[in-house]
Formats: structure tokens, sequence, C-alpha cells
């Protein structure tokens, strides 16, 4: 058990220390999430929709974007020069490989997400400080089941000639329910409602990270094998 | 296989061809001479026993999917990979119907061709997540890796209908419902005669979708087998 | 080289192995033994099942049916002492190109749950000749060099079944030499290797057992001082003439 511990911390050790020295990934998950929200600026109207009715909408389309490239990259690294074979030979579960991988990627994405709501908040003229702690909770909720069936989905894909394409094709209608999920409680939550309102939502979310943690635990046995 | 098994195979499929021939022609009378008209909706509504047992169909060919998708990964038989592709595009097929009809039906009554109705909403989603099941399938090399992918995939597909029907469901309930039939009223205060008709039409689409998976696995065995004679035939040493 | 449950002395035992997926073959009933300390060379054509063959020796993969016993452990039950026995290279380096060769061998360390990964990075990043550049990052390193930094990765948690994957891939002849001499030193210190490569007078020079894999099988097994080494060639370059045919059917 202690030493399935440290193999995960090891792997989130080792992306950290790669990301600090490339400083690949952040940059461009960052400009691309703020991409996408100028995008989605400029193709609706601000003066006649309300900024708290079209804002969760595209802060969850640039998180989701902007999360798919870190996925990608996430297992491409692992492929380059086959690191993955050479994950597969140590002693390790295979499940501490893909709560490895599911924490790098969870911590890279919250990061982004952390930097783009200031941002957000300005752009939208929104003012999140209020509702801060019901936002982060769903924030939390959305970012894990995000990265749990991704990370499985990106431990799959990255094997396909074609991941790139494959990834969001393969990911976004399964992410479906929490996508609407994440965007409902965030407007709600905007509008002032309190949690208590939304706890089916929550059940909600919760219930896809719990399944889909599940089910990779299960089947990612089968994946990471060549 | 042997000259004996192949007959046998051939003969199981000729009666299976003769049985669902006759029930689909038994369920054409049914919709197109025996049913009744119905009252406000007219004779568009006659779509509904194509529609209903398309939905079915592909819903149950999902399933199947998932099933074989389970014992695949459990027993590694190649057997298991073939009826999860073979079911898989069945499904998609039915399902690509359903989405056909749907408008069809829905543009005379609801004076629409797409309203982002909670259950025609959830097929579109589940389309798209069998499509890329059938994707995935063709962007890999024939294998075990392939298998294992799509059986995984074909769990985490199916996994995500409950998800998926609750969230579009409780989605919709912030939009002005539209006027449909739902669920719950078919059957309700429906004619004998068009339950009948319904049911009739259910047998003979579940019947076909037996024909077709039966079809469609053999051509897929028999592939395999082209490719282990071939391989055995042009390795002379 | 820790307690084994196998007081016999072979490391490896195979028996009867299969992989197949419907009608591929990758590896069709082979057996073998290896005894403690012997270098084992599998010669073969392309798609003959010599690399699934060392994935499924290696745990990476599992077979269909048969049995593998390495270094005492059965192969199929994955277990994660006999992932501490043994070490793979193959062609591909398996190590992270941004990170530094420290950086990678104490992260290796630590997924091997060592007790002082530092010190044993250190100690084989000497003994393959590379401590120098030791914080210099991976990506700037030539292909011989990287190929010695794989050995290092290898023998890092001091395995005593090493399994090598056509090594030689992409070597230039300087860097085949240091390969072979390290190969060699890894040979006298009595580990066993199970090598597979194209390259027959390499293979056989250094190998005690010689293996010749065809369509999944073993073709021929035998002690070294049994060869004769031009019939030997010649065989091999009619399995390879042959398979020709067989190859692009169908991806394995």
């Amino acid at each position: 058990m202690n030493l399935f511990l440290s193999q995960i911390t090891a792997i989130v050790w080792k992306d950290v220390v790669t990301e600090l020295k490339t400083r690949e990934l952040f940059s461009a998950m960052f400009i691309f999430a703020l991409l996408v929200i100028l995008i989605f600026i400029f193709s609706v109207n601000l003066s006649i929709v309300k900024a708290s009715e079209v804002g969760p909408g595209i802060l969850w389309v640039a998180f989701l974007f902007s999360g798919t490239l870190g996925l990608n990259r996430s297992f491409v690294m692992e492929k380059e020069n086959g690191c993955l074979m050479g994950l597969m030979l140590v002693p390790a579960d295979r499940t501490a490989i893909y709560f490895g991988k599911l924490i790098s990627n969870f911590v890279f994405l919250t990061i982004m997400e952390l930097f783009i709501l200031p941002l957000f908040m300005i752009f939208f003229n929104i003012d999140l400080l209020e509702h801060l702690a019901p936002l982060l909770l769903v924030i939390f909720l959305g970012t894990l089941g995000f990265c749990a069936l991704g990370t499985l989905l990106s431990s799959l894909a990255s094997n396909l000639k074609t991941r790139e394409i494959m990834l969001p094709i393969l990911l976004y209608p399964i992410l479906v329910p929490i996508i609407i999920g994440v965007v409902r409680m965030t407007g709600q939550i905007l509008a002032g409602e309190p949690l208590s309102e939304m706890m089916n939502w929550i059940g909600l979310t919760a219930s896809f990270d719990i399944i889909y943690i599940g089910v990779s635990i299960m089947t990612i046995d089968h994946i990471l094998e060549e | 296989m042997s000259p004996d098994e192949v007959e046998d195979k051939e003969e199981e499929s000729n009666i299976m061809v003769w049985l669902t021939g006759s029930a689909l022609l038994a369920a054409m009378i049914g919709i197109f001479i025996y049913v009744p008209t119905e009252r406000t909706e007219g004779v568009i509504q006659r779509i509904m026993y194509f529609h209903i047992p398309c939905a079915w169909l592909s819903f149950f060919a999902f399933f199947v999917v998932f099933i074989c998708s389970i014992l695949f990964l459990w027993k590694k038989d190649r057997e298991w990979d073939i009826y999860a592709h073979a079911s898989a595009e069945i499904g998609v097929v039915f399902c690509s119907l359903v989405l056909i009809t749907g408008p069809i039906w829905a543009r005379p009554i609801w004076g629409a061709w797409w309203v982002w109705d909670a259950r025609l909403t959830s097929t579109l989603i589940l389309w798209i997540i069998y499509v890329s099941y059938l994707m995935l399938r063709a962007q890999s090399d024939a294998g075990s890796m392939r298998a294992r992918y799509a059986a995984v995939l074909g769990i985490v597909g199916f996994l995500d209908i409950p998800l998926i029907h609750f969230s579009v469901l409780w989605w919709r309930a912030f939009h002005p419902q539209p006027k449909v039939i739902t669920s719950e009223g078919i059957g309700k205060g429906m004619d004998p005669s068009m339950l009948a008709t319904l049911g009739l039409s259910l047998c003979a689409f579940t019947l076909l979708y037996f024909l077709l998976m039966g079809e469609r696995v053999r051509q897929e065995q028999l592939k395999d087998e082209i490719d282990r004679l071939k391989r055995e035939k042009l390795y002379s040493s | 080289m820790s307690d084994n449950p196998n007081p016999s002395d072979s490391a490896i035992e195979v028996r009867q192995l299969r992989k197949e997926f419907g009608v591929l073959k990758a590896v069709d009933g082979v057996s073998f033994d290896l005894k403690r300390g012997e270098f084992l060379s599998v010669f073969g054509p392309n798609g003959a099942g010599k690399t699934t063959l060392i994935k499924i020796l290696a745990g990476l993969t599992r077979p269909s049916s048969g049995t593998a016993r390495v270094a005492g452990y059965e192969v199929a039950e994955g277990r994660s002492e006999m992932r501490r026995e043994i070490g793979v290279i193959s062609h591909s380096s398996a190590l992270y190109a941004d990170l530094t060769p420290m950086e990678n061998l104490i992260f290796f360390g630590k997924m091997y749950g060592l007790d002082h990964p530092k010190e044993s990075a250190l100690e084989v990043l000497e003994d393959v000749g590379l401590a120098a550049r030791r914080h210099d990052r991976v990506r700037t390193f030539s292909r011989g060099m990287l190929q010695r930094l794989s050995i290092a990765r290898a023998i890092l948690h001091d395995p005593s079944i090493l399994f090598l994957d056509e090594p030689f891939t992409g070597l230039d002849i300087h860097a085949s030499n240091v390969l072979k001499e390290h190969l060699q030193t890894l040979h006298n210190n009595k580990r066993t290797i199970l090598m597979t490569t194209h390259d027959v007078s390499c293979g056989l020079e250094m190998c005690d057992k010689v293996a010749l894999q065809v369509m999944g099988k073993f073709a021929f097994f035998e002690d070294i001082k049994d060869v004769d080494k031009e019939n030997f060639e010649t065989m091999y370059f009619d399995a390879v003439r042959n398979n020709q045919f067989t190859m692009g059917i169908r991806p394995h």
C-alpha cells in the first residue's frame, strides 16, 4: 500500500518536474482557454444576452477544450520513447499508473482554471467572489469527472494513429451529462441559488465521477497491455 | 468449418429468413391495412410502428454490445469481439432510423423537424457515442488491441446511458415543454388493435435483428477464415 | 537477487506458450528452458512473434494458453516479485526526453520501490559511463548514449534476468561495439539474458543457446556448440525470404 502511494506520488512528481522544465503544457492550455472565451465573446452579442446566462457555458467550453489539449499531451509524453512500456515493467499496479496520471491531469487543469476565473470575472463583469465556495465545489466535481474519463480514454487513444482527432470524438459525447450538469449548476450559482436547490445535479455529477473512476480501475488493466 | 457445419448453418439461416420475412410481412399488413388511423394525428401516426421498434432495437443492440464487451474482457475470446462489433453496427443503423423517422413524425405534429425533446436528444447522443465506437474500430488494426479498446468503450458508453437520460431530462425541465406523446402515454388509451400491431412490429424487428446479427457474424468469421487460409497457403516451407 | 521460491536452476521455463487472437497466432506453442546465467539469442523474420514472446515473458501481455515461469514466477499472474527480477531493453529507450538521466533513474527507482534511488541511479550511471552527463536533458543524447542509458534503466533494480528486444537497431558500428561490451559484462555477472536480433554474427558470438522463431513457433533451438554457423545462416535467410510472402496480409 505504501509503495502504491509512493508510486502515484512519483508519477505526479515526474509530470510536475517535466512541466516546470518545459512550461509547454500550462501556457498552451491557458492561452487556448483564453482564446476560446474571446471567440465566444465575439460570437455572442453581450448587449442583448445577459452575461450571467451565456457565461457559464462559455467558461466550461473553454475548460473542456483546453483540458483536452492537456490530456492529449499527457499520454503522448508517455508514448514518446516508449516510456509507457517502461512504466508497465515496474512492479506497480496498473491502477497506480492510472491514478498518477489522473492526479497530474487534475492538478494541471485545476491550476489553469484558477487562472482563468479572474479573467472571466473581468470580461463578463460577474462577481464570482460572493459565490466562490459553491463554485469551487462545482469546478472540483466537473474537473474530476472530466479527468477520470479523460485519463482512461487518452490512455486508449494514445495508441491510435489519429490520437488527437479521436480523443475528443470519443470523450465529448460521453461527457454530455457532466457538461450539462456543471453548466446548469454554474448558472444557478451565479443566479444566487443555494446548493440545496441543485442536489439532483450534484448527485448526477458525483455519480458520474464515481462510476468512471470505478470503470477505469476495472478496465485500465486491459488498456495498459502491449 | 466442416462442410456439414456449413450446411447446417445455411439451413438455420434459411429458416430464419423465412420466419423474419413472414413476420415483417404480417407487421406491414398490420400497420397499413389492419390498424385504424389515429384520430388526431392522422395517417402520419403510423410511423410510430417503425419508430418505436427501431428505438427498442437500437437500445437492445447497444445492450448486447455492453454484455459482449464484458464477456470479451473476461474471456478474451475473439467470438465476443465479433458479436460486439456486429451488434454495434446494427444498433447504429437502427439508431439512425430512429433519428430519421423522428423528425418525419414530428414535422406535421409539432410543426418543427427537430425539437429538443429528452428522448430524441438522448438518442442523438447515443448515436454519436456508437458512431465513435465504430470509428475507433476502424482506426485501429485488427488484433487484440482493437478488441480490448472497443470493449472498454462499449462498457463506458453503455454505462453513460442512464446519466445521459437524467441530465437531458432535467435540462429540458428548464425549457417550455413541447406537446409530445410521452412514452408514458403510449399504451394508455390506445386501441387494442394498435397495441397488437405495435407488438407484432416489435417482434418482427427483433427477429430482423437476430437475422442481421447472424449474417454479420458469419461474414466476420469467414473473413477470419480467409485470412487464416491465406497465411497458411502463402507460407511455403 | 532476492529469495526465490524455485530452487531449480531454471531462470525461464516455457511450456506450450501461445498468444493468439482469432486467426492471428503471434506465439504458437513455444517450449524451452533457459538455465540461470545462460544467454539465448532468438532469431526470426519480422512478424515471427519474437517481440510478443518477450512481452509475455516480461509480463506486459498475457498469454492465451500455456505456461511460462520467469525467475520461478508464473508470468500470467503478473506478480510484482517477478517484475523486480527482470529488466527490458528494447530499441526505444523508455526514458523521458525532457528529464535528465538522474531524474529519469530516480523516478524509476522510486517506482521500483528502491531504498536509495539516488545512490542506485548514480551507481548504474557510472557503470554505463554516463555519470558526467547526468544533469543534461535526455533529449540531447545520441542514439548510442540513449541505448547505454536504457541499459542503466534496465539494471537499476539489479534484475537477474534481462530481455533485449532488437537492441542493436539504429546503432552505428561504434555504439554497437560498446553495447556488445556491456552485454558481455552483464552476461559475465551471471545474469540470464534473452535477446532477439537480426544480426547473425552479433547474436551467435555472445550466446549459449540459439533459437529460430518462425510463424510463432520455435523452428530451431540448440546449444551454440552444436550449431554450424553457416548452416544456420542459410536456414535463417530462407526463413526470412519465405516470410516475405505472408507479410502484410494482416498486421500484427
